[in-house]
C-alpha cells in the first residue's frame, strides 16, 4: 500500500529549507545594520572635515570633540586628528 | 482479506509528540527570540535616527551658506537659546511655491523638546516642515566671531556642526 505520511528525508528536507530561510533573514537584518553604521560613520567623516577645516584655520584644533563624531574613533592631537576606525584607519587630518 | 501493508510515515501520535515538545520548546525561549527580536529593531531604529540628524545638519548647513549678507558682510543668521531648546533665523532668498519667482525669505529651525522643525516665511507663505518629533537638547556656542556650532543631543547621541558665519 502506498504510504501518504511524510518520511524522514522530506521532514529533513522541509527543516533545511527552513533554517536556510531563517538564517538569510537574520543575515540580511545584520547586514542592514552594519550598512546603516558604515553610513553614519562616513557621515561623521564628512562632518568631522568640514569642522577641522574650519578649526584649522582659526587654530583651535582642540575644540573638536571626538564624542560628536561617533561611531567614528578618533584620536586628537595638537595638529592633527587621526581616525582609529577599523575601516578607515591610517586617515589622518593634518593641517598644513 | 484485504492485506494491509505497514505504512513507514510517522503516526499521527508521532508527529502530535514532536509538536508538543515543539510547542513547549518555542514556549521556553520566547521571551529570549522576543527580546532579541525588539533589541535588533530598537537598534537600527535609532540608528536611522542618527542618520536622520546627520541629514538634518546638511540641510541646515545649506541654509546658512545661502543666506543673505549683512552690510558688514556677516551672514543673515540669528540664534536664540532657550532651555535646551535653539532657535536658528536664516534670511535668504529662495524660490517663492506660490509664484515661481525668486523672493526674500526667512528660514526658521526650531530644534529642541518639540523636535527638529523648519519654518519657511515670506509674504506669500507661511509653511513648517517636521523633520522628526522626538525631544533633543540643543545648544549652540560661538567659537569666534564667525563660527557657530550647533549641538544636537539626547539620551543615546551626541553631534555637533560647524558653520561658517
Amino acid at each position: 500500500m502506498k504510504s501518504n505520511g511524510f518520511i524522514l528525508v522530506e521532514l529533513l528536507v522541509a527543516l533545511t529549507i527552513c533554517a536556510i530561510t531563517m538564517g538569510l533573514f537574520v543575515h540580511s537584518s545584520k547586514n542592514r545594520a552594519q550598512m546603516l553604521v558604515i553610513l553614519e560613520e562616513n557621515y561623521s567623516l564628512e562632518r568631522l572635515k568640514n569642522d577641522f577645516l574650519i578649526l584649522a584655520k582659526i587654530k583651535k584644533i582642540d575644540e573638536i570633540n571626538p564624542k560628536h563624531y561617533l561611531p567614528l574613533a578618533i584620536e586628537v592631537s595638537r595638529n592633527e586628528v587621526e581616525i582609529k576606525s577599523q575601516r578607515l584607519k591610517d586617515t589622518v587630518l593634518q593641517n598644513d | 482479506m484485504i492485506r494491509r501493508s505497514r505504512i513507514t510515515a510517522f503516526t499521527l501520535l508521532e508527529l502530535l509528540i514532536a509538536l508538543t515538545l515543539s510547542g513547549l520548546l518555542i514556549a521556553m525561549i520566547n521571551q529570549q527570540i522576543q527580546n532579541s527580536f525588539f533589541a535588533d529593531s530598537r537598534y537600527k531604529n535609532q540608528l536611522e535616527y542618527r542618520l536622520k540628524i546627520e541629514t538634518i545638519f546638511d540641510f541646515l548647513s545649506a541654509d546658512i551658506s545661502q543666506s543673505s549678507y549683512f552690510p558688514d558682510g556677516k551672514k543673515s543668521v540669528k540664534t536664540i537659546q532657550g532651555d535646551g531648546n535653539i532657535k536658528i533665523i536664516v534670511k535668504r532668498f529662495g524660490l517663492s511655491p506660490i509664484n515661481k519667482q525668486i523672493s526674500g525669505m526667512t528660514v526658521i529651525w526650531t530644534l529642541g523638546s518639540d523636535g527638529i522643525s523648519r519654518t519657511i516665511r515670506s509674504d506669500s507663505t507661511s509653511q513648517t516642515r517636521y523633520f522628526s518629533t522626538k525631544k533633543v537638547f540643543s545648544e549652540y556656542r560661538n567659537i569666534d566671531d564667525s563660527t557657530l556650532r550647533v549641538i544636537i543631543e539626547n539620551d543615546n547621541f551626541s553631534k555637533s556642526k560647524l558653520f561658517l558665519l
